[in-house]
């Protein structure tokens, strides 16, 4: 059982999510992995146009969060081997990701099953915020 | 007692952080951030102590780190 968090300054670069299936393959007893990635919509609000995300976190409660959100995981899905989360902090424009979940098992349906409980999970509990940066340089706080 | 600002909250109070000198509960210092920024209550938010959520009858002691959380939206 293994869990890593890393907040990256800026998008989710497409080599990290290459290098990271590279590093499995020396885990042997993996037979599936899911991947979940995150991208910036470009939403119209009104007549205003995202270009952007910035997102902000608590990085002090974040691996106390990711803790809770493994433990459930691991509990519900017994043929679980791994997973790995990586979020964006700082500025990440359209059409870049901002979420890299990773989740590996010795079959499919479990991999399947944790990895959109996962990222219900962190949509519900990690201590991150977003603020949509518009065209036109004004701002707005994504509320729920 | 230093308190942590995230979100919409950082933009109202002006800042990330600051200390105040401040025993009591949440409530209380819910309270007291009603005098400091009148316009924080107006927002829905959540109290960490130590970075775990807690309720309003949570006694808060010198040192603890308080953070307001407005609802998550990571993702």
């Amino acid at each position: 059982m293994k869990t890593t968090t890393h907040l990256i300054d800026g998008p989710i670069p497409s080599r990290l999510i290459s290098s990271e299936i590279e590093k499995h393959t020396s885990k042997t007893n993996i037979g599936a992995h899911a991947i979940f990635l995150g991208q910036v919509r470009a939403d119209l609000i009104g007549e205003n146009k995202v270009s952007g995300i910035e997102y902000s976190a608590y990085e002090e409660m974040i691996a106390i969060t990711v803790q809770e959100i493994k433990d459930s995981l691991f509990a519900k899905y017994d043929d679980l081997i791994c997973m790995h989360i990586f979020h964006s902090t700082g500025m990440v424009k359209v059409g870049e990701n901002s979420l890299f979940v990773l989740v590996s098992s010795r079959h499919r349906k479990h991999a399947f099953r944790a990895i959109e409980d996962c990222v219900e999970q962190i949509k519900e509990k990690l201590p991150v915020w977003k603020k949509e940066i518009f065209q036109d340089g004004s701002h707005k706080w994504q509320n729920k | 007692m230093k308190i942590l600002y995230f979100g919409v909250l950082s933009e109202i109070s002006g800042k990330t952080e600051e200390n105040i000198d401040f025993t009591g509960t949440i409530s209380q210092l819910q309270s007291r951030l009603n005098e400091m920024y009148p316009d924080i209550n107006k927002q829905r938010f959540q109290i960490s102590v130590n970075q775990h959520i807690v309720d309003n009858t949570h006694s808060i002691n010198q040192g603890d780190e308080i953070a307001l959380l407005p609802p998550f939206t990571g993702g």
